[in-house]
This record gives C-alpha cells, sequence and structure tokens, in this order.
C-alpha cells in the first residue's frame, strides 16, 4: 500500500486519498447547491401558495428557473459525481484513474453552476426562462455557455469515472463481478454518457443561435433532442438512488439482493430502455405520429418501468430477509416494525422507496401515457410527479447516504444525533405533502410555471378556479414550509458536524 | 428466482402489457385521443389566415379582443402570441368544429379550464385538433408554456352555447 | 433460499402498490372519458 491509499478501520476498503479529497469537494459543493435551492424552493412555493403569493412575476420565474437548475442540475449532479468516486475507486478498492481530470471536471462545473446562477439573477428578462430554455426564447450566450461548461465537467467526471473501472478490472484489486451497487453506479454513468452528448446537440447549436451565428432551429427539433437529453437525465437520477438503495439496505440492516440476476438485469433495462421513453414529453405536441408516440411512452417506458417495479421488490425484499435471518421472523412485517427506525439513514431509505413510488412513479406512468396526458401536460401536476421522483425519492436516498459519509469519508461523528432522527421525516413528509398537493391543484388545471393564477396581471380574462385548487395549493405551501425546514435541518447537521464532530 | 419475485415480476410484466394495449384501443373504441393532423405554416401566414377568419365571423368584442361565432363543422383558428390569445370564440354544444392552433412567435400552451384539455402551441405549426365540446359554458383557454414576463397574462375565453 | 426465511412481507406491500396503481390508472381514464370529444 502507497502513501495514497488509508483503509477504512469500519468497511476495510482501500481508500485513495486523492479520491476521497475529489469526494468531499463535491458532496459539499452538492449540499451548498441544495441549500441554495431549498431557499428559492421556498420563494417559489410560496408564491404559488396564493394565500401568500409573495413574488412579482419577473422575481417568480427568476427562482423558478434556477430553482430547477441548483436542485435538478447541481445538487443532484455534484451528489452524483461523488458517488461514482466513491464507487469506482473505494468500492473497489483501487486509485482514481485520474485527480487531475477530476480537479478539471470539478473546476468546469463549479464554473458553470456559478455562471448558470449568475446570467439569470443579473438578466431574468432573458434568462430566466426556465430549465427547459424552449427555442424560440433566447436567453444571453452568457447563460447557455455555463449550462454547457456544467455539462462538460460532468462529462469529465463520468469518463473519469468509467476509466477507473477499467483500472480496476486491470490491476485486479477486486475479486468477481462488479458489486451490484457499483453496477447500479455504471448504468447511471452509461446513460449521462449518451444523455450529456444529447444535451450538447440540443445547447451547442443553440449557444451559436444566441449569438447570431447560427439560425434558429425548428421549435419542435429543439423540444425533441432537448428531451432526448432531459429525461434520460432523470433516468441517471433514478438509477443513481437505487444504487443508493441497495447500499443503504447493507449498510443498515446488512441486506443484499435476493437476486443477483434480477437486479443486474433491471439495471440493464434502464440502460437499453429509458432513451427512447422521452417521447412522453412530446405527447401532445403536433407533428410527432401516433404511433411514434405510442411505441415510444409504452414499449420503451413500460420496461423501464418493469425495471424499476423490479427494483421496488429486490430492495424491500433485501431488508425483509436480512431482518428475518436476525430472527424477526413473526407474521407478515415484524421485519419492518423492528427495523432500526432510530437510523436516519433506514427512515430514509424506505421514506425514498414510498414517495418515489407511490408518489413519483405511478404518477409518472399515468401521466406518461397517451391520452391520459391530454389531462396532464403543463399543469402543475407534472412538477408534483417530479417532486416525489426526484425531490423526494432520490434526495431522501441522497440525505440517507450522507448520514454514513459523514463518519466514513469525513471522518467525523454526527453532530445532532438526536434531530438527524426526525430529519428524514420533516422532509420527507413535506415533500410528500408538496407533491400530492401540486398533484390535486393540477386536476383542477392548475398551470405550472405560472406567476399569478389569481389574477392574471390584470387580464380583462382572469377567473376564479374551483376552490378546491386552493386548498390543494395549501397543502403545497405547507408542505413545501416543512420539506424547506428538513433540508436545513439536514444542511445544519452536515456542516455542524464537519466544523465540530468528534475527529474519528 | 425466488417465487416471490417471480410471482411479481409475472404481474408486473401482465400489467406492462395491459398498459400498453389500453392506448391503441382508446383510439379505435375511446373519445379522446391526441389529434395527428399537422400543416407546416409559417407564422405570419397563420396569423393573415386568423385574422381573415376574424373578419368572416367577427360577431363582437370583449375585452378589445374580437368575438367570432363559426358555423359548425368549419375551420376555427386560435392565434397564441405574448401575450394573449386571439379571438374570442363562441362554438355550439354537440357540434364538431376543427380547431386550429399556433403560435405567432414562441412556444404557448393552450389550456382549456375547466376541462383540462392540454395541448402544445408551436410556432411554424398548424395543429389541427378536431374538438365536439360536450357541455354548454364559458371556458377559459389558460397558456400554461411559460412565454416570456408577461406569461400570467395570458387567458383567453371559449364560449359554448 | 431457506424456507423459514420468505420475502412475504415484501410480496404484500407491492401487490398493495399494485393495487393502488391500477386504481389511480382506471379512474384517470375515466376522468378522460368526461371530456370534450377529441380526434
Amino acid at each position: 500500500m502507497g502513501d495514497d491509499f488509508r483503509t477504512c478501520p469500519v468497511t476495510g476498503f482501500k481508500v485513495h486519498l486523492p479520491a476521497e479529497k475529489l469526494i468531499k469537494v463535491n458532496a459539499v459543493t452538492a449540499v451548498v447547491a441544495l441549500l441554495v435551492g431549498a431557499i428559492m424552493a421556498l420563494l417559489v412555493v410560496l408564491t404559488r401558495w396564493e394565500t401568500v403569493h409573495l413574488l412579482r412575476p419577473i422575481d417568480f420565474y427568476k427562482f423558478v428557473t434556477l430553482h430547477g437548475w441548483n436542485m435538478l442540475g447541481f445538487w443532484i449532479i455534484f451528489f452524483e459525481v461523488a458517488v461514482l468516486y466513491f464507487a469506482g475507486a473505494i468500492m473497489l478498492n483501487t486509485r482514481l484513474a485520474s485527480p487531475k481530470l477530476g480537479w478539471v471536471a470539478y473546476a468546469l462545473m463549479l464554473i458553470g453552476a456559478l455562471g448558470t446562477n449568475i446570467t439569470v439573477l443579473m438578466n431574468p428578462t432573458k434568462n430566466a426562462i426556465m430549465f427547459t430554455s424552449y427555442v424560440p426564447l433566447k436567453a444571453t450566450p452568457g447563460y447557455y455557455l455555463s449550462v454547457i461548461l456544467f455539462a462538460v465537467g460532468a462529462l469529465l467526471a463520468v469518463f473519469n469515472f468509467l476509466a477507473t473501472l477499467y483500472i480496476a478490472k486491470k490491476e485486479k484489486t477486486y475479486r468477481g463481478s462488479l458489486p451490484l451497487v457499483v453496477f447500479g453506479a455504471l448504468a447511471a454513468a452509461i446513460i449521462a454518457v449518451s444523455t450529456l452528448l444529447f444535451g450538447a446537440a440540443a445547447l451547442v447549436p443553440t449557444l451559436f443561435w444566441s449569438m447570431d451565428i447560427a439560425p434558429t432551429w425548428d421549435a419542435l427539433t429543439y423540444r425533441i433532442v432537448f428531451w432526448a437529453f432531459g429525461h434520460p437525465s432523470q433516468q441517471i437520477n433514478v438509477a443513481a438512488m437505487i444504487a443508493i438503495w441497495y447500499l443503504l439496505a447493507y449498510l443498515t440492516v446488512g441486506g443484499t439482493t435476493i437476486s443477483e440476476k434480477f437486479s443486474r438485469l433491471a439495471f440493464v433495462f434502464y440502460i437499453l430502455f429509458i432513451n427512447i421513453a422521452s417521447a412522453h414529453h412530446l405527447l401532445v405536441d403536433p407533428g410527432v405520429s401516433t404511433a411514434w408516440k405510442i411505441w415510444n411512452t409504452s414499449y420503451a417506458m413500460y420496461l423501464a418501468v418493469l425495471a424499476s417495479m423490479m427494483h421496488a421488490f429486490a430492495v424491500p425484499a433485501a431488508i425483509e430477509v436480512a431482518q428475518r435471518k436476525k430472527g424477526f421472523n413473526r407474521g407478515l412485517f415484524e421485519w419492518l416494525w423492528k427495523a432500526p427506525w432510530k437510523n436516519p439513514s433506514f427512515s430514509a431509505l424506505i421514506l425514498s422507496i414510498i414517495v418515489f413510488g407511490f408518489l413519483g412513479g405511478i404518477s409518472g406512468v399515468i401521466q406518461g401515457t397517451e391520452q391520459l396526458n391530454i389531462r396532464f401536460h403543463n399543469t402543475l401536476a407534472i412538477p408534483g410527479h417530479f417532486h416525489g421522483t426526484v425531490a423526494g425519492g432520490t434526495t431522501l436516498a441522497f440525505m440517507g447516504i450522507t448520514y454514513y459519509v459523514l463518519p466514513l469519508i469525513f471522518r467525523r461523528e454526527l453532530v445532532g444525533k438526536s434531530l438527524a432522527v426526525y430529519q428524514p421525516w420533516l422532509f420527507g413528509i413535506g415533500i410528500a405533502l408538496v407533491s400530492i398537493g401540486m398533484q390535486g391543484a393540477g386536476l383542477y388545471g392548475v398551470p405550472r410555471r405560472h406567476a399569478d393564477i389569481t389574477s392574471f396581471g390584470g387580464s380583462g380574462f382572469a377567473f376564479e378556479y374551483d376552490p378546491t385548487a386552493y386548498l390543494w395549493l395549501a397543502v403545497m405551501g405547507i408542505g413545501g414550509i416543512l420539506a424547506f425546514a428538513g433540508a436545513v435541518l439536514f444542511v445544519l447537521i452536515a456542516v455542524a458536524t464537519l466544523i465540530k464532530g468528534r475527529r474519528l | 428466482m425466488p417465487r416471490e419475485e417471480r410471482l411479481w415480476f409475472s404481474i408486473a410484466l401482465a400489467w406492462a402489457i395491459v398498459m400498453f394495449i389500453m392506448m391503441p384501443l382508446w383510439h379505435i373504441y375511446g373519445s379522446q385521443n391526441p389529434s395527428t393532423e399537422t400543416y407546416k405554416v409559417e407564422p405570419e401566414e397563420f396569423v393573415t389566415l386568423t385574422q381573415q377568419f376574424i373578419e368572416r365571423y367577427k360577431v363582437g368584442e370583449e375585452n378589445g379582443v374580437p368575438v367570432v361565432e363559426p358555423p359548425p363543422g368549419s375551420d376555427v383558428y386560435l392565434l397564441g402570441k405574448q401575450f394573449s390569445w386571439e379571438p374570442v370564440i363562441k362554438l355550439k354544444k354537440g357540434e364538431t368544429y376543427r380547431l386550429h392552433l399556433s403560435s405567432a412567435d414562441v412556444l404557448h400552451g393552450f389550456s382549456v379550464y375547466p376541462m383540462n384539455i392540454n395541448f402544445m402551441v408551436i410556432p411554424g405549426y398548424d395543429y389541427v385538433l378536431t374538438i365536439t365540446p360536450t357541455e354548454a359554458g364559458e371556458y377559459r383557454v389558460v397558456c400554461n408554456e411559460y412565454c416570456g414576463p408577461g406569461h400570467q397574462l395570458m387567458v383567453g375565453k371559449i364560449i359554448v352555447e | 433460499m431457506e424456507e423459514e426465511v420468505r420475502p412475504k412481507g415484501t410480496l404484500a406491500l407491492v401487490l398493495i402498490f399494485f393495487v393502488v396503481f391500477v386504481l389511480f390508472y382506471v379512474v384517470n381514464w375515466i376522468w378522460l372519458s368526461g371530456v370534450w370529444v377529441l380526434k
């Protein structure tokens, strides 16, 4: 063992010190992005809750755009880069292929993230055009460039991970096949490569158009290319989240999948089928045929859905079998009641599964059905769906694994343990109410990305929605306050641990 | 594969097949399906077509927006632009119309309240929906695709008698 | 897999999930059938 490694006293992994440094820096940056995104979330949710109606339109559009970027982009992806380096280097007892490349990637991602925030904050009229930045809306070149730099940095980090896997295989630093968690991370990485290439295809020509070098795109073509990037980018998050589910099942109760083949096949389905499924964003668009819509949104999406349902069984089964073997074998659910609920990582894991499955997954499949989409497209039900999947499922899983990252990677004892027990519940219940409230309001036609459904800016055609819609918006508002508190509590615990936690 | 897992896999696979079949089935037996009738059109062209349509069938004005009453079976034009819908349209319950949707500028979202009918409005594309309003009432057309800083101003009206 | 340790609880949970899924799916088709006729 060279100077560059330490052996973890808890897991026995050979920890590459330069890799560990990069994991820390990406994880900390992710949590900073989470905090910024959470503050913006509070501002936005207190505007959509019509009783409060906090922000004026231009500020609302500014913060919706940036809340989207800071959460969906920066919190999730910086954290995923940390997960990739952990899975590739630490879990395989090997060195990270190129720490230098890791730092270049980080720098690009950081510059891109800062640039995106600055360009939107400084010029919202031009640049607050939502995460989707649909042509012919035209932002300043600085905006597109920032996003592209972030994406390039992320792509470099992914290549760094893939190269690390290659080195680990060549230098035989692990025995047998890739551990399932690493296999899941690999699925995420493979999807990430095609995703980011489509992202370049969407944004690079648009950058040149914003500089008046290239002609404008066809608006429908842009949408098709954008969503070829946009939904697979979510599947990266799903694959990463599920890899973390397996890891948490192991760390909290010693659970492992009862069928390796089954779980691995499910990850392969994700890789093969998710790209085609992006059609579900275009179900009520002109210019694309019914056959294309049905084939893509179902043949492909339902196979990806099938994969999710496979994991939905395999992860709880791993927990159940481990618990039953420990002696909690009575009845149908003793294994669950007697599980380590005082461990915030365990409660985060269970909440992640439930919120992702019931609120995110079911709504997603239904909204993505060709004809049913007519009642959902661009209503608040759509954000209701994805707050279930990514703000609920993925974020809770990432919070759960952080409670292990703090002692194992940062080597600090958790500060605020008694509060940490409640943190996943506070955030999880909050975000569940946000998802439910949004979906309820969406059923009454409340639009997404809309600053003023009370007076419509003073339009002569302003009207009032069904009173029930406002009730659902209140549910969303209250949930948003709880989720904000839960996110802030998470950040405070993490920061306090890094500053004051006893060194381990 | 343990038998519980195999059972669940069979149920999930069967359900996926059911959901797949449901979509073509509804195209044959159901009454609400997204249209595929689309024509390429320059935004200026569509603006002109809408103006001609308004001139032919104008019966009044509301809030400065022309109100039209096209005959059943006819081609009805609705223009989305930053930040309004033109014209206000009067339709008859139970009659069928060919509704042409397009934009003068950027993407807009055609969302009929309270029916919760939602379609994309894309510049360069004339999207024809063959619609039959089934209930009388005053409906609002809310734009639900972000279209610029005045997005929240964009509300129109469809009256069904 | 040993006979005494079977994931029965998980099977129960996913079946509950399945029932919720089917119900929500069906009710959405019912709601759709109530909007204007669209071709």
